[in-house]
């Protein structure tokens, strides 16, 4: 992990700068990123793509609703908001694993190969870090070990309909939400941040 | 909640000149994103707020229809211009007025259809006929989810063989 004193992010905050969604997009090396790492993997074949996409939104679809209950009125607010966009991507790539799963052994064989290399991502949706129990503890954040089961459920409904299972099998440990990410993030940023990162402070 | 029939009609006429930059036949008010206009000082005329909510997260339009709203009104006259974004209650497509979906139509885009078809998660649901604005057909078939933006899909009339954008439920 990146020694967070080092960081430009840590700099700005050391010497007081109000800290923008900028900062936050722009100006954090990857070490300081919390993103899970199913997220940064690129895209490629379509049925992985997809598959990554499906994985994702029923997670989202599941925090969203859980986090309409939320303390806070702005995590509520951004939930109530977010769902409906999350409910139509779970719907879209849902529709996505069935056709392929259930299409040609082709793309059936090509559904294989994207869950052999993107389940072993997911159990890290559901292992709280210690952030997210405390934000769960102080009635703001949700648990996502709460919301393991629905994701199951769904997850083996689509895949029943595509003829597809889980392996459940295979799991390393991924902990992007402490820090720890694949070399694929540090490649998103590069591109994401150049324009800051070259121009300091640029604003047009 | 129609916004629209609660605002005063100077104030009104002004918001009117706002455009959507992605969609620039329709005003604020044609899209039902002005949630709430105050005048919170009675002896001060030149105050005003304004609560807008933004049609889809991330939008991009959002910060500039923000700014567009401030010089409109800062150019009629008044001095003290807040401008708020609200996320709850999330903006729908129900907000959209009739005016609008006719503009839209015009424009070449398929409005909104009256019945929401993004509640559900569930997959491969029967979705309402879309009519192509081109030649009123209801023979028309779905040709990808996401278009030009993301609150449109593309859709494709079987008779006029037009494809077009579909403003989609929300
Ligand atoms: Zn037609």
């Amino acid at each position: 992990m990146i020694d967070p004193v080092k960081s430009t992010f840590a700099t700005f905050r050391n010497i007081g700068t109000t800290i923008t969604e900028d900062h936050l997009a722009y100006l954090r090396d990857a070490g300081e990123y919390r993103n899970v790492q199913l997220v940064e993997q690129p895209n490629g074949d379509w049925a992985h793509t997809i598959l990554r996409q499906f994985f994702f939104s029923t997670y989202q679809y599941y925090l969203y609703t859980d986090l309409l209950k939320s303390g806070d009125r702005q995590l509520a607010a951004i939930a109530e908001k977010s769902i409906k966009e999350t409910t139509y991507h779970l719907r879209w790539s849902s529709e996505w694993v069935i056709r392929l799963g259930d299409g040609t052994t082709e793309s059936h064989e090509r559904m294989l190969v994207a869950i052999s290399n993107l389940e072993p991502f997911t159990p890290e949706l559901f292992n709280p870090a210690p952030f997210e129990k405390q934000a769960a503890a102080a009635g703001f954040g949700v648990d996502p070990a709460a919301l393991k089961e629905r994701w199951m459920d769904k997850v083996e409904t689509i895949f029943n309909e595509a003829t597809l299972q889980l392996t459940k099998d295979n799991f390393f440990v991924t902990n992007g939400k402490e820090g720890f990410h694949s070399e694929h993030l540090s490649y998103l940023l590069s591109e994401m941040q150049f324009l800051q990162r070259t121009h300091p402070g640029a604003t047009w | 909640m129609n916004s629209a029939t609660a605002i005063p009609g100077r104030i009104y006429d002004i918001l009117e000149t706002v455009k959507d930059p992605e969609l620039p036949v329709l005003s604020i008010l044609d899209l039902g994103i002005v949630r709430e206009v105050h005048l919170p000082d009675e002896n001060d005329s030149r105050k005003i707020n304004i609560v807008i909510t933004p049609t889809y997260s991330g939008c991009p339009a959002m910060d500039l229809i923000a700014l567009q709203v401030r010089v409109a009104l800062l150019q009629h006259g008044f001095k003290d211009v807040q401008v708020t974004t609200s996320l709850s209650p999330a903006w729908t497509t129900a907000w959209m007025t009739h005016n609008g979906k006719e503009k839209l139509k015009a424009y070449g885009i398929a409005p909104p259809n009256a019945v929401h078809s993004v509640c559900s998660p569930d997959a491969f649901q029967a979705d309402e006929a879309v009519q192509c604005p081109r030649c009123d057909s209801y023979h028309t078939r779905l040709i990808s989810r996401f278009a030009s933006t993301a609150c449109k899909s593309m859709y494709q009339c079987n008779d006029c063989k037009e494809p077009f954008d579909y403003f989609k439920c929300h």
